[in-house]
């Protein structure tokens, strides 16, 4: 009894230093009577630190739900979230945001930047927020490999798609945080600007051991995860470690049998 | 139906959905709206209440008269005139009730203590009892016999007192005593109504023969139509009468109901002068209306850019769009100028009743609205909502199809160039310059015109470069505020004409109650320089007829305010053949009583001081000299010619040494007075009385005249000014506020994904809320230096051309209070938008944005 309850406490002193991200149980449905869309039905992830993961799914199969309560944007009716130590549900809101200031980055879809700042201000907007100042080796290290070093006096409507996103995952990356979340971030871009983004996400994650997780429905974007997470119906349906593009669509485009 | 009727249908339908659907964010543009309508209906309301309180009130005091003789405005009446013109009448047939008006002003005392010259009040001969009383006692009874008074308005004196009454000749500053002093006992009040001419004031009645010998003269004859005959026959013969005597020719002869409207008129004339300085408040409050709703309908019209580019695609003219959103304006305009006479309405019954009920003294009466004023407000607020609204729809009816298609441009509208700022800059600076040149060379009007055109000019200009002063002033605030108030500059920068309406708006109010707060000041400085140079001296206590004890200087001096006295003593001494009354006065303990700096005209040793008059009767000039006889001795003397402060006509002035070596028989009969502290204050009327006590106990019949009432009595009446003048620009500022939170409202409303993002990156409520209050302190703090400065500019040109000799006093004290109210004004209205900011669900605003 005394040995599994060790036993038990070293697997998860073990899980929180190998991932980032442990979710268990979760669930979470919209609505009641019989308007009610269950989002989430019991779902159980861990996301291993430095990995890129890709969560795929068809429309209504709940992926956006999981990055939203994985982030802390949104509260599971059941479930728990633990990042880091910490547990996420139940937190109260000024905890909550002061998580997702100093562990969690983004990258949405669009309006990612604020119109009124230029690129560099943009980057450093969570550090601002929080009043801390950015390393500034580190911050010519993100710029630099994102390529934006040209462009940092720039406003956002000043910048192509492809740049704009490149700003957003600089400011996700500028605060090392223990995860970025990115919510389909080449959704709004033409295909060579689309690779490039998802190019620097894969590379932040092997060269600087950053853990990304990425909602997406392209499963050539998804071809770029070391690992893919596909569900349907609030359930994961499958999950495949580095697999081939064709890989991926066989798992989330099966074809209709004839 | 036709196609066009039916599109005309269409068109209106949509115009109320959307003033349905946007009817929170155009809450605020129809407060402004009903604000003003509600300014306009009160600001009528009351005036036409008063007046027809007034004429009620004058009806009623000559409802039975047919003739009235000799009231022909301020003119006087030669003294036994009326007396001459009744024997006439009487003569002639007209045998109704006749009365003969008196009027005066007594001083009155309470039992032991001196008089009070300053606040003297007014007297009139009570009618007997028949047709032509008027009068109608609130308590007690009418006065019946000599030595019996009523009272009416506000006054210390009540039912059951005895005082001593003394009768008074008006004099220019404060009133002398003449004549000898009666005790009269309070019998009854009067109600008096709304009679304008007795002020708000407290005024005597007392019967005819009582007021005769207080020296009431007779002011008016007032004749009723004696039994069978009509008043116009009264009136006919009387005219026919009077005219037919040289003795009486002259008076005018006037009916009942004319002498009620020529005082009427009278008031009138004064209440004109109120009417239009009410309409100047009235259009400041509506320009200010005028702003708000410009600014809300380009704000609202631009978030609405996509169902306008929709409705373009779906096939609507620019011209439908344009009549839509103008029937939306014409909507918004009728039922909250309507509901803002409502307002009015109530407002001005609600007044009424309240000094029916808290005032008695001055009795309104039943409410009067003209139906022009409701009518009036809103036609105005309905075509103030329409042109405001122009502009804006003029560009949202510009939007093209494609905008539907479009996301929302984010990109920030751009600063003004600084070369239309510089035109309008040296526009402003020329037209300053104007402003100085007129008001120097004493052109009111065109100062006036000037002036208006010159903050017109500088309004502008800070509108257009309003961006960029709040860009400045953020530099200035940031390093408080971090990245909420670096945000807010931002967000101010990104709509340079919203942000650019807000400031005026709020300029407008700021400027005008600094000028107001500025000129008041500079005035009421001014008024009580020229008034301590007149009158140098605190407080003029005189002696009854027996003189002041040695001792009354200690007397006084041990008082509790009292600060310094002198004492001036009287002799009288012969020069050539005349016999003259000379004062003595202690030239080197003058300065510690007087008030002035400047140097009084006081004869020193060697010297007789006396008016030019007086020189001119004793065949004496400037520079000359006149030898001067008293009890003990004589003397030769230099005469100079001066007017000593209180000195009476035909007295002269002279050191006291010498009028002692002249004189052994002189005695104390004045003192001058200093009071501690340098402006009237709550206790000095206690002071006061303490003084008149102790002189009245010292010499009977002795006097107090106070200058420093004189001053107090300017003080509240400049005070008075003040506060009605600050509550009609309170409605311009209230304006101005309302529009300021209601554009921070819309613009963060339009920010709200914005904002959301901002929460998902870790950006607290607090720090999005802080946003909103810094670009309310921003715009602000702007809005209230500039207008400090403009107005204390303003309040100083317009004192210059109104006064001469202005002594500038700039009220630092309340302008900062002012300033800081401006700024917390705008804090508070920033606080509902920024609490809204923070709330409703931050997942259903993360989803819009995908």
């Amino acid at each position: 009894m005394k040995s599994a309850f060790r036993h038990h406490c070293a697997r998860a002193a073990d899980n929180t230093a190998e991932h980032a991200i442990i979710a268990g149980g979760l669930r979470r449905s919209y609505g009641s009577g019989d308007a009610a869309v269950t989002a989430l039905d019991g779902v159980d992830l861990a996301f291993r630190r430095g990995h890129l993961t890709a969560i795929m799914g068809p429309s209504g199969s709940g992926k956006s739900t999981l990055l939203h309560c994985l982030a802390g944007l949104d509260a599971p009716d059941e479930g728990s979230i633990v990042v880091g130590g910490t547990e996420l549900t139940g937190l109260r809101d000024g905890a909550l945001t002061r998580l997702r200031r100093d562990r969690f980055g983004f990258v949405f879809q669009a309006f990612n930047l604020l119109p009124v700042l230029d690129a560099a201000a943009n980057i450093t907007l969570p550090l601002d927020l929080a009043g801390r100042r950015p390393e500034p080796g580190w911050f010519d290290h993100v710029v630099d490999r994102l390529g934006l070093a040209d462009r940092l006096a720039h406003r956002p409507h000043e910048l192509s798609g492809g740049q704009q996103q490149r700003v957003a995952i600089a400011r996700a990356l500028v605060t090392r945080p223990d995860v970025v979340f990115a919510d389909e971030p080449t959704g709004n871009l033409d295909s060579r600007s689309g690779t490039e983004v998802l190019r620097l996400l894969r590379t932040s994650a092997r060269a600087d051991g950053q853990t990304i997780v990425l909602v997406t429905h392209d499963p050539v974007a998804a071809g770029y995860a070391d690992r893919v997470v596909v569900l349907g119906d609030g359930r994961v349906v499958a999950d495949l470690t580095a697999p081939t593009t064709e890989e991926i669509i066989a798992v989330a485009h099966p074809r209709r049998p004839a | 139906m036709s196609a066009w009727s039916h599109a005309a249908v269409t068109q209106i339908r949509l115009a109320f959905a959307q003033a349905r659907a946007d009817a929170g964010r155009m809450i605020a543009s129809a407060i402004a709206v009903a604000l003003g309508a509600a300014f306009v209906v009160a600001a009528f309301g009351i005036t036409a209440t008063s007046e027809r309180a007034v004429l009620n009130s004058l009806a009623q005091q000559y409802s039975s008269t047919a003739v009235v003789v000799g009231a022909d405005g301020d003119a006087a009446v030669p003294a036994d005139a009326c007396q001459k013109a009744l024997t006439r009448l009487r003569s002639g047939g007209l045998v109704g009730a006749a009365v003969i008006d008196y009027g005066g002003a007594v001083a009155i005392a309470p039992a032991g203590q001196a008089f009070d010259t300053d606040n003297s009040l007014p007297l009139s001969s009570i009618s007997p009892a028949g047709p032509l009383r008027w009068e109608r006692v609130l308590a007690g009874r009418l006065p019946a016999r000599p030595g019996e008074v009523a009272v009416s308005g506000p006054s210390s004196l009540s039912v059951g007192d005895s005082v001593l009454a003394q009768g008074v000749a008006y004099g220019n500053v404060s009133d002398q005593a003449a004549g000898a002093a009666y005790p009269l006992r309070v019998v009854g009040v009067v109600d008096i109504q709304a009679d304008p001419r007795s002020g708000t004031g407290a005024r005597l009645y007392t019967t005819a023969r009582q007021a005769q010998l207080l020296g009431a003269a007779p002011g008016q004859l007032r004749l009723a139509a004696g039994a069978g005959m009509s008043e116009a026959a009264t009136l006919d013969r009387a005219r026919r009468l009077l005219s037919a005597t040289p003795a009486t020719a002259a008076l005018p002869v006037v009916s009942g109901e004319q002498a009620a409207k020529t005082i009427m008129d009278g008031y009138t004339g004064d209440t004109a002068g109120v009417t239009a300085a009410l309409l100047v408040f009235v259009a400041l409050a509506l320009l200010t209306a005028a702003m708000v709703i410009a600014n809300t309908f380009a704000v609202v019209l631009a978030q609405r850019v996509r169902e306008l580019g929709l409705l373009r695609c779906v096939g609507a003219t620019a011209k439908q769009i344009r009549r839509s959103t103008l029937a939306e304006a014409a909507v918004l305009g009728s039922i909250s100028s309507t509901l803002g006479a409502l307002l009015g309405v109530g407002l001005t019954v609600l007044v009424a009743v309240a000094f029916g009920r808290g005032v008695p003294e001055v009795p309104l009466g039943a409410p009067v609205i003209p139906i022009s004023a409701p009518a009036t407000a809103i036609l105005a607020g309905t075509a103030v909502t329409l042109v405001a609204s122009l502009v804006p729809i003029r560009a949202a009816a510009r939007v093209k199809p494609l905008a539907a298609l479009h996301p929302l441009d984010s990109a920030a509208d751009a600063d003004t160039s600084l070369s239309r700022l510089l035109l309008w800059g040296v526009l402003g600076l020329l037209s300053l310059v104007g402003l100085f040149v007129t008001a120097a060379a004493d052109q009111l009007a065109i100062a006036v015109i000037v002036g208006v055109f010159n903050f017109c000019t500088l309004a502008l200009l800070v509108r257009l470069g309003a961006s960029r002063l709040t860009a400045a002033a953020g530099r200035l605030l940031n390093r408080l505020g971090g990245i909420s108030a670096r945000l807010a500059t931002e967000n101010l920068r990104r709509h340079p004409r919203r942000t650019g309406a807000s400031v005026v708006a709020l300029l407008v109010g700021v400027t005008l109650t600094c000028a107001v707060l500025v000129g008041v000041s500079a005035a009421r400085a001014t008024a009580t320089d020229s008034l301590v140079d007149a009158y140098p001296f605190d407080v003029t206590v005189t002696a009854g007829s027996t003189g002041f004890p040695q001792d009354i200087r200690q007397r006084i001096q041990g008082l509790h305010g009292v600060d310094a006295v002198t004492p001036l003593t009287s002799g009288h001494l012969r020069v050539g053949g005349h016999e003259i009354d000379a004062v003595g006065i202690d030239v080197d303990t003058v300065s510690q009583v007087s008030r002035t700096d400047q140097s009084v005209d006081l004869p020193s040793p060697g010297h007789v001081a006396m008016s030019y008059e007086t020189a001119d009767e004793l065949n004496a000039g400037d520079g000359t000299t006149v030898r001067l006889s008293g009890d003990k001795s004589d003397l030769t003397l230099a005469v100079s010619i001066a007017q000593v402060p209180g000195l009476a006509a035909g007295d002269i002035a002279l050191d006291q040494t010498d009028l002692n070596t002249l004189s052994g028989r002189t005695s104390i009969t004045r003192l001058w007075v200093r009071l501690s502290g340098d402006s009237p204050s709550d206790q000095t009327q206690a002071d006061l009385s303490a003084i008149a006590k102790t002189a009245g106990s010292a010499s009977r019949g002795a006097e107090v005249t106070a200058n420093i009432s004189t001053r107090q009595t300017l003080d509240s009446v400049l005070n008075f000014l003040l506060t009605v003048v600050l509550g009609l620009l309170a409605v311009t500022g209230l304006i101005a506020i309302l529009g300021l939170g209601n554009t921070l409202a819309l613009s963060a409303i339009e920010r709200s994904q914005e904002s959301a993002m901002m929460r998902a990156l870790g950006a607290t409520r607090r720090q999005l809320a802080a946003t909103v209050v810094w670009e309310a302190i921003q715009q602000s703090v702007v809005a209230t230096a500039l207008g400090s400065v403009l107005g204390i500019v303003y309040g100083l040109v317009g004192v210059r051309a109104v006064l001469y000799g202005v002594r500038i006093d700039v009220p630092w004290p309340r302008l900062a209070l002012l300033g800081s109210f401006a700024v917390l004004a705008g804090v508070i209205a920033a606080l509902l938008p920024a609490w809204r900011t923070t709330g409703g669900a931050l997942m259903d605003r993360i989803a819009a944005t995908h």
